[in-house]
């Protein structure tokens, strides 16, 4: 065989090699900024979602929801 | 005399202070499932500030606890947290600094109503949206001055 075709040939077959490792290998660990992302909160990475909605959270406690059909009225006399 | 003894108990404090916050986490110190998730960081360890070997630390941990299941939602989450306008990523990082300085009753408290919040149907949960919405920029900035202007309960010992 020609040296330019085994040496594609050799290529071909270290590319399925590290293919087929990577398949049947284990999970690959996250990347750096996934894990700092992660480790940011102080309980769960799901305290974002909470942080982002945390003034309509705290609003909660005075005034539960509104029952369908009837107006607000809150927030009027806060201090 | 008095002036020099201040400034140097002032620096001793101050050097003090920097080194207990600059305190970081050895390689040694992290379990043989946080060693296999940053096996990447092994050689590098040392030479990362102590915050972010805090936060890779945790996050490691996190991530080992998780099911697979639960480690696609957190990608999801990611996905969306990167996607956020990068104010609003700030805004938010700002309210987990003074949520952290809340005792943990209010924590609680919060953390509570969130589950409510999310247990609501999409309904429910669109009409607080509106609601709060419909209030004026005032009410809207008190009610956020209100989170922020509360005293912090008990020490700064956060991570």
């Amino acid at each position: 065989m020609a040296s330019p075709e085994r040496h594609a040939v050799l290529l071909a077959c270290g590319l399925c090699l590290c293919a087929a490792a990577a398949i049947a290998g284990e999970e690959l660990p996250p990347d750096a900024e996934f894990l700092e992302y992660l480790g940011m909160w102080e309980e769960t990475d799901e305290d974002w979602l909470l942080l982002d909605e945390i003034t309509l959270v705290e609003n909660m406690e005075r005034s539960d929801p509104v029952p369908e059909g009837e107006e607000s009225t809150e927030t009027e006399n806060e201090s | 005399m008095k002036a020099k003894l201040i400034i140097v108990l002032g620096t001793l404090l101050f050097v003090g202070a920097a080194f207990a916050d600059n305190h970081g986490l050895s390689w040694n110190e992290l379990s043989a499932d946080q060693q296999a998730v940053l096996g990447h960081f092994s050689d590098t360890w040392d030479s990362l500030p102590a915050n972010r070997q805090q936060r890779l630390a945790t996050g490691a941990a996190r991530w080992s606890a998780m099911t697979p299941e639960q480690r696609q939602q957190a990608e999801a989450r990611f996905g969306e947290w990167r996607g956020l306008p990068a104010e609003r990523r700030e805004l938010i990082r700002e309210r987990a600094e003074i949520f952290g300085d809340l005792s943990p009753e209010e924590k609680r408290r919060i953390r509570e109503n969130y589950g409510r919040y999310r247990q609501m149907d999409k309904q429910r949960r669109q009409a607080l949206k509106d609601r709060y919405r419909r209030m004026t920029p005032e009410q809207r900035q008190r009610l956020r001055d209100h989170l922020r202007e509360r005293p912090p309960k008990r020490p700064r010992d956060r991570k």
